[in-house]
């Protein structure tokens, strides 16, 4: 039986708009490309490689942060501020490629506790298990990358409390995925060999929950780069640490990632924070770039900001 | 030919066959394009969530439930909740770029010219009328004022006990009454 209530007092919206026949198509593809994507496990016997290659550079990132200035720490007199410097891994430390999905951290959630306005994975929720996490990670991003890089493979993954970078990599091309903040974040497809400018460095933002702010990047260290750092600092001071991690093919890649609730950062208008800057030390050169509130903090491909 | 139950549909998601999502997006999707259009007023967002919805389903499909044989009022939950999170986005984006101002009403007289306006925008001026309800009490407008669910189809769509839609629209009503005393926008 169904009790079938009378809103008269209610605002309603007007009807629809249909969707048309192309659209339709389009999202079922979509959807079946996805549950392609999604349905097939693989083995996972390059986690625990990866994992702990990912756990040495952290350790290694942390360590020569705090030498430099540490995170969170007074400023440095020298080296990029805030910066989780580390030499560039040895390539014995890639990880082996995986590629299969499992369960995903999600901006969503199906019905179910009464108060369900929150994502339903919420980044303290992130699996203790490594390679949980990063096999989570790639599930999760394993549909987003139907229209930036389909069938790419992962190459390697970083881990960090709150979700996880996984690296792709297709043909001349890679991105990666990250689960930080609840939600498969996808930047944009860049060619391995794109110059190490500006936008090599900018950001992605994922909005768990009000008054929380997940910040995100990841990137690939320049061929022959046998030092490299990157020094994310926020308007806050927060200074972020760099993690790194090689792949079987001896390139080194590195992410970062910040969680802040509350704050200035959620507190104020965007547009009138300081910029965020961001400094790369190479064994060749020292670089400062200004990150724009807005402008270079939606790298994402998959969602909005 | 005959046509496959619901139930049946479901017990084969259940299963893990893909092809059950796949025909209960052809059976839904545009109900769901429909429910996501209201609660984001953007087409280009509508998509993307009924897109995700049906992922979504298939990835929690061991949590699936039927309604009177129906998969539709959790089809509609899961819906409600990707495009919560979706707007919930869109929204801190759009305060970033400065383009949702502290004041960021539209003029009454909007209301003269309705029929001049898209129907993204109308859609746009009811979600802002209610916009300063609770996350909850929208989502129950949402899915029984606007797509018609029962109280019980809402209650399973959110998981909640009958009693909880009941009185969550009952205090929608009762705030929009207060914030709006001429009426609510129509």
């Amino acid at each position: 039986m169904t009790d079938q209530p009378q809103n008269p007092d209610l605002p309603t919206p007007p009807p629809g708009e249909p969707m048309d026949d192309a659209t339709r198509a389009r999202l079922r593809a979509r959807v079946v490309a996805g549950l392609d994507e999604s349905g097939h496990r693989r083995p996972r016997r390059w986690l625990v490689p990866a994992a702990a290659a990912a756990a040495v550079v952290v350790v290694a990132g942390v360590t020569a942060g705090v030498a430099l200035g540490g995170d969170d720490g007074p400023s440095a007199p020298s080296g990029p501020a805030g910066s989780g410097t580390a030499d560039v891994p040895p390539s014995d430390e890639a990880s082996e490629a995986p590629d299969g999905p499992s369960d995903e951290p999600t901006p969503s959630d199906p019905p179910s506790d009464e108060p369900s306005s929150e994502p339903s994975s919420d980044p303290s929720s992130a699996p203790a298990d490594p390679d949980d996490a990063v096999s989570d990670a790639e599930a999760a991003c394993r549909p987003e990358l139907e229209f930036i890089l389909k069938g790419a493979d992962v190459v390697a993954s970083t881990t960090s409390e709150t979700g996880s970078t996984v690296f792709f990599v297709k043909g001349g091309k890679w991105t990666a995925c990250s689960t930080h903040g609840g939600r498969a974040t996808v930047f944009g497809a860049r060619a391995l060999d794109a110059p190490d400018d500006k936008d090599a460095y900018a950001i992605s933002s994922v909005y768990p929950k009000a008054r929380t702010s997940t910040f995100v990047s990841a990137g690939l260290v320049p061929e022959g780069a046998s030092r490299f750092a990157v020094g994310y600092t926020f308007p806050d001071g927060h200074r972020t640490p760099l993690t790194q991690v090689s792949d079987e093919e001896g390139r080194t890649w590195w992410s970062m990632d910040y969680t802040v609730t509350g704050g200035p950062i959620n507190e104020t208008n965007q547009l009138e924070l300081d910029p965020i800057t961001v400094e790369v030390t190479t064994d060749r050169s020292t670089q400062t770039y200004t990150l724009d509130w807005a402008l270079d903090t939606c790298r994402q491909a998959n969602h909005g900001c | 030919m005959a046509i496959e139950s619901e139930s049946a549909l479901v017990e084969r998601l259940r299963a893990g066959d893909p092809d059950a999502v796949a025909a209960l997006f052809d059976r839904h999707a545009d109900r769901i394009h429909q429910h996501c259009h209201r609660l984001t007023a953007d087409r280009a967002d509508a998509e993307d969530a009924t897109a995700q919805t049906f992922l979504e389903v298939w990835r929690h499909r061991d949590r699936v439930r039927e309604h009177d044989g129906s998969a539709l009022p959790w089809l509609y939950g899961v819906a409600t909740n990707v495009c919560r999170n979706l707007t919930r986005g869109r929204r801190r984006h759009l305060r970033a770029v400065g383009r949702i101002g502290p004041e960021p009403a539209q003029p009454d007289h909007a209301d003269a010219v309705t029929d001049q306006l898209s129907t993204e925008q109308r859609v746009h001026d009811v979600l802002e009328a209610i916009a300063r309800l609770p996350e909850r009490e929208r989502d129950v407008i949402a899915l029984v004022a606007w797509t018609g669910l029962s109280y019980e189809q809402a209650a399973t769509a959110l998981d909640v006990p009958v009693g909880t839609v009941r009185s969550r629209l009952s205090r929608a009503r009762r705030r929009l009454a207060t914030l709006a005393p001429e009426g609510p926008a129509a």
